[in-house]
């Protein structure tokens, strides 16, 4: 039933938006005009794992050096999107999609695109902190190894700027070369994002990166997420309605693999249009 | 109350049920019986392999039995029967005085203790009694001496004659009861040179067909001389296989005053001592001249040759002096003291004045003919040798000086037994079975001790050490375990075994190691899961593939193949890793779009028609590169060849042979890359995915991915799948057993075979009787195969937990 009345509305929500920012602005809303996207997820965008689709529909332009969360209840396709934007979904068996993702206005799916080139150029964060078994260093150049940039010069000046702006530098410093698994979960999560900042990426995608960590470690991330937006545009998924408010420009709020309201977050929380967003952000679903 | 159906829950829900504990219990004590019962199992058969070995290590262990009392007199010679019941004593009188000892009639395999029956340190004596027998009256000898092997005394006389006396015992069996008899046998004494020359030295082979006698005879005021008579089987009708006199050989003059004379165990050598201390070997030859008249006659001469023996025959040999050795040539203060052959006279023991003892031994030279070369010491005794007695089974000698007696082992150097006896013994002997010692002081009192010692060409140095047996032209690692001759001597050193299970292995691992790692990083890293799904439980009934199928096919498919071959393997195993590489370049440098037309992870089937057709290139172009590079000149034609199997012996020195360390590592190799492969797979697919996530969202190829992360991360469990599979290659047998000559050899070359030790224990087991050295030696075999493993196994682990350690992924 509810799936069933959704429908339109979603659409109304979604679809005028890229197109022109009037309509939108009935909402108080700015939307993202083109100059400043650097994503936009367009034609209808759509998922399917084998048979089952899990996105539908998706028209959305993320901006670029911004913020942007991705709130919904479980399930809704939140990771699933994300993890289109550097193609990680490539990994499993049977996937395939509908419309087409553009980065800085080249499409993701083009046959021509290297893979990982995009991912060079999309950094990741996962919800697990997965440092490599490796030291601190390693971990943090193995971008830089990967590309065959082995300069120790380079690496060292890596290491340094990459770890002072994930605010782990001055933890570790004297224990670079030291297992990066005798580090604490807070301190993992930032060496993780340490690596994904280490190439330079335009992009970093996280996925409920403080899910499992201590508040006092989440308060860090969230710190170092506002420090970062300042040269990256970063997409970040969470489950923590707090979290979306105070660490994120721009909201899009997802339910059943539909999006059902996008827009700045101080309106999306304030005074969402949508009885679901404001279900959901209130906390009586979810 | 009824009507509402209220839920009443059980009272007896809390209780536990008698049978749940009941079985609990019992299972409980049913796995913990279970589980100690398999490790005392296992502790047990260590053990049981431990009990069988130790033995081998042992000494000898010489316990005295007791005195047979003799008649009194001047003794000098003594002897005993195979079984040990009727021991004599003789002195250069000709009376051979006979004792009959009582002796429990036991089965064979008794213990040795309760053979005779002692009463108050004599050993009783036997229903026979005490008897005499005389070969000869009016005669008088110089001197005696009793060749024990032989069983035959030799008296020698100043007049130049030798009386051979055979000792001839012959067990009689009676309902059961068996009783030895004895008969003395003698020929009418021989005359070496001339009249009156007496015999300074004398040694006579007696063999199954051919009988030397060689003395050394005084001449007068000249050098002494050196006559022999030559004893042949019978060719003639009514000869019946005896032996009957060829003729004399006047070997004088080759030698400056010689002093004593050795005939080897062929009859065709002579060792000649000087009184300069020098040995001098001399070979029989041919000699026609005399031939011409004597050898010619056939049966009508040897007929007459006995008519008439006023003319002594001549036999047509001659001897040429070959070698001088100086045995104690670095001894100039110690006189040579004693020359004695050991069983087989092959090897001579030498003693000198001071003590020295030393082993010489001849071997075949690789020019031809023998030399005579020191193969062993051992450390001096007090001075030279006083009696000496060889050993009929084995390599044993024994040496007395002074009170001090010694039981040595030549081939080994190892003193199995000293003592020093309250007497100075004036005759010596070990037993006919290598079970007895006995030691007289020559006025009648016999004295036994039993002589236990099973095992005495055992010992570490026999199985671990360099030795030089006799016939081999320097000291080796042979593991020979039978023989042809009956003093042939076993060789059990285990070093070309070991070396033989470890060159099987690593031959098998170089080729299964890098195919099976790659196959699981292929399988768990690239392959879509559908695809792994089916290959894994593919390959793991691969595993199941009965070993003798493989050695089979490896013995007479693959052999055979590869024989002609060998060009073409190796230009393909050079070819496939290029072309591999090369392919790989070329893919990466297509346009992305051609690229994405096959599914990740399926271009490798690509690759698939290219190796195909690699393969058959490199099979068809084998030839060509034969003709190109393997050509050698045919020794038999001249001609040029190009043939592998020539070239490799002609470049390296070393042997080609069909059934070579390639076919085995190939095969064994098949054997082991399923069980690596799996337990690879399995390590490199338990790398958590979040890590390999990681590395491909860090813009790292599946590649690097595979290796940079996925391999160290699984880099113990690969290393444990590498020790199993060296674990199963060191104890494969079938496959080597069949696919391999089974030869013994200690080198790496990859174009011969081995003998791994797994292989030795299935390929001698029919030969070891129980409790022999042998089948001791076999155990030893089976407990350096488990501490090879053992070790291999326990170092491994500590290498797997290290890395573990390293490697650990995040965990919780
Ligand atoms: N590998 C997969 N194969 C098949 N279906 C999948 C796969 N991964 C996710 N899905 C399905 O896709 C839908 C969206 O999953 P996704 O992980 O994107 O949800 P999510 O919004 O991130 O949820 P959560 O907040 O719990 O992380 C779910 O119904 C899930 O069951
Ligand atoms: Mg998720």
């Amino acid at each position: 039933m509810t799936t069933l009345m959704s429908e339109p509305e979603t659409q109304e929500t979604s679809k005028p938006q890229p197109a022109d920012q009037t309509a939108a602005g009935s909402t108080e809303d700015k939307a993202v005009n083109d100059s400043e996207t650097l994503i936009e997820v367009k034609d209808n965008f759509g998922f399917n794992y084998g048979s089952t689709q899990v996105l539908f529909d998706l028209n959305l332009r993320i901006p670029n050096r911004k913020v942007t969360a991705l709130i919904g209840p479980s399930g809704c396709g939140k990771s699933t999107l994300l993890r289109c934007f550097n193609r990680m979904n490539d990994l499993i068996d049977g996937i395939s999609h509908t419309g087409d993702i553009t980065i800085g206005g080249q499409s993701i799916f083009d046959p021509a695109l290297e893979i990982i080139s995009l991912r060079k150029k999309v950094g990741m964060v996962f919800q697990k902190y997965n440092p490599f078994p490796k030291t601190i260093y390693e971990n943090v150049v193995f971008s830089l190894r990967v590309s065959g940039r082995n300069n120790k010069a380079l690496l060292d000046e890596t290491v340094e700027r990459s770890l002072r702006r994930s605010a782990l530098w001055d933890e570790v410093k004297d224990r670079l070369h030291e297992s990066a698994l005798g580090l604490s979960g807070g301190q993992m999560q930032r060496l993780c994002i340490a690596r994904a900042i280490a190439n330079e990426p335009e992009v970093i995608l996280m996925d409920e990166p403080c899910s499992a960590l201590d508040p006092i470690a989440t308060g860090k991330i969230e710190e170092l997420i506002d420090e970062l937006k300042t040269d990256y545009t970063i997409v970040i998924v969470t489950h923590n309605m707090q979290q979306a408010t105070r660490v994120s420009d721009r909201t899009a709020f997802f339910y059943l693999g539909k999006l059902i309201e996008y827009g700045e977050t101080t309106k999306l929380f304030t005074n969402p249009q949508e009885k679901r967003t404001e279900d959901y952000v209130s906390g009586r679903f979810g | 109350m009824a009507d509402t159906p209220s839920f009443k829950p059980d009272p007896h829900r809390f209780e536990v049920s008698k049978r749940v504990l009941w079985i609990d219990r019992f299972m409980n004590s049913f796995i913990k019986i279970g589980g100690v019962g398999v490790i005392a199992a296992i502790f047990g058969i260590f053990l049981f392999i431990l009990a069988q070995i130790t033995p081998l290590f042992n000494g000898a262990e010489v316990r005295p039995v007791g005195t047979v009392e003799f008649a009194e007199g001047e003794y000098a010679i003594f002897g005993i029967d195979e079984w040990g019941e009727l021991p004599f004593m003789a002195g250069r009188d000709g009376v051979f005085h006979f004792t009959d000892l009582e002796r429990e009639q036991t089965t064979d395999d008794e213990k040795v203790a309760r053979r005779y029956t002692v009463e108050d340190g004599a050993v009783v004596v036997g229903e026979r009694g005490q008897f005499t027998r005389q070969v000869f009256e009016d005669e008088t000898y110089q001197h005696v001496k009793y060749d024990s092997g032989a069983k035959q005394a030799v008296f020698s006389s100043a007049r130049g004659t030798v009386r051979l006396v055979k000792v001839n015992y012959r067990p009689v069996f009676d309902e059961s009861l068996r009783t030895i008899e004895v008969e003395l046998e003698t020929e009418s004494p021989y005359q070496l040179g001339e009249a009156g020359q007496a015999i300074v030295d004398v040694d006579v082979l007696e063999a199954e067909d051919l009988r030397v006698i060689a003395a050394v005879q005084q001449n007068g005021e000249d050098s002494n001389a050196l006559n022999l008579l030559f004893f042949k089987a019978g060719t003639g009708l009514f000869d019946e296989g005896g032996l009957t006199l060829q003729g004399s050989v006047d070997a004088s003059g080759l030698v400056e005053n010689p002093v004593k004379v050795r005939v080897n165990g062929a009859g065709d050598a002579l060792l000649v001592l000087d009184d300069q201390d020098q040995l001098h070997y001399l070979r029989r030859e041919y000699d026609e001249s005399v031939a011409g008249d004597s050898g010619g006659g056939g049966l009508l001469g040897g007929l007459g040759g006995e008519e008439d023996s006023d003319e002594p025959k001549k036999a047509p040999y001659k001897f040429v002096h070959v070698q001088t050795i100086k045995p104690l040539g670095d001894r100039p203060e110690s006189k040579i003291a004693s020359i004695d052959w050991l069983f087989g006279r092959a090897s001579l023991v030498i003693t000198g004045t001071d003590g020295e003892q030393r082993i010489f031994s001849s071997y075949s030279q690789k020019e031809g003919g023998l030399t005579y070369a020191q193969i062993n010491e051992f450390p001096n005794l007090e001075g030279g040798a006083d009696r000496f007695d060889y050993s009929r089974r084995n390599r044993g000698f024994l040496i007395t000086h002074g009170q001090n007696v010694k039981l040595q082992y030549a081939t080994t150097g190892v003193t199995r037994w000293e003592d020093t006896l309250e007497y100075i013994p004036q005759l010596a002997g070990i037993g006919p079975k290598y079970d007895l010692l006995m030691f007289s002081d020559g006025t009648g009192k016999l004295n036994l001790s039993y002589l236990d010692d099973p095992h005495p060409e055992a010992g570490w140095k026999a199985f671990f050490g360099k030795i030089w047996y006799e016939g081999q032209p320097e000291p080796q690692y042979t593991w020979q375990s039978t023989g042809g001759e009956s003093s042939f001597e076993p060789k059990l050193s285990m070093m070309p075994l070991i070396v033989g299970s470890l060159k099987g292995t690593l031959y098998a691992l170089m080729f299964a190691v890098p195919i099976a790692i790659l196959a699981g990083m292929y399988s768990s890293q690239f392959l879509s899961a559908r695809w792994a799904k089916i290959i894994k439980p593919t390959m793991e009934i691969m595993a199941s593939l009965p070993s003798v199928v493989l050695g089979f096919l490896a013995a007479l498919w693959l052999a055979p193949i590869l024989e002609t071959r060998v060009p073409s393997v190796v230009l393909i195993i050079v070819l496939i890793p290029t072309v591999s590489v090369a392919f790989g370049f070329i893919w990466s440098q297509l346009p992305k779009n051609t690229r994405t037309l096959v599914p990740e992870g399926a271009e490798f089937w690509a690759l698939i028609p290219v190796m195909g057709l690699v393969t058959w290139i490199g099979w068809e172009l084998g030839p060509a590169l034969e003709q190109a590079l393997f050509v050698v000149t045919d020794e038999a034609t001249g001609k040029q060849v190009a043939d592998f199997r020539l070239w490799w012996p002609e470049a390296t020195g070393t042997p080609f042979e069909q059934r070579n360390s390639l076919v085995v590592g190939f095969m064994m190799g098949f054997a082991v890359i399923p069980i690596i492969f799996t337990i690879a797979e399995d390590a490199m697919s338990n790398v958590p995915i979040y890590l390999r996530s990681a590395s491909l969202a860090l813009g790292a190829s599946r590649w690097q991915t595979a290796w940079r992360v996925v391999l160290p991360t699984a880099a113990a469990g690969i290393f444990a799948a590498v020790m199993i599979g060296f674990g199963r290659a060191v104890g494969e047998t079938m496959i080597v057993v069949m696919a391999t000559g089974n030869t013994p050899i200690m080198e790496w070359n990859i174009f011969s075979g081995m003998r791994t030790l797994a292989a030795n224990i299935a390929v001698e087991l029919p030969e070891a009787a129980q409790h022999s050295t042998l089948y001791r030696a076999l155990f030893l075999g089976a407990m350096l195969l488990f501490l090879l493993t053992f070790t291999v196994n326990t170092i491994a682990e500590v290498i797997r937990q290290h890395l573990r350690g390293k490697y650990k992924a995040v965990s919780d």
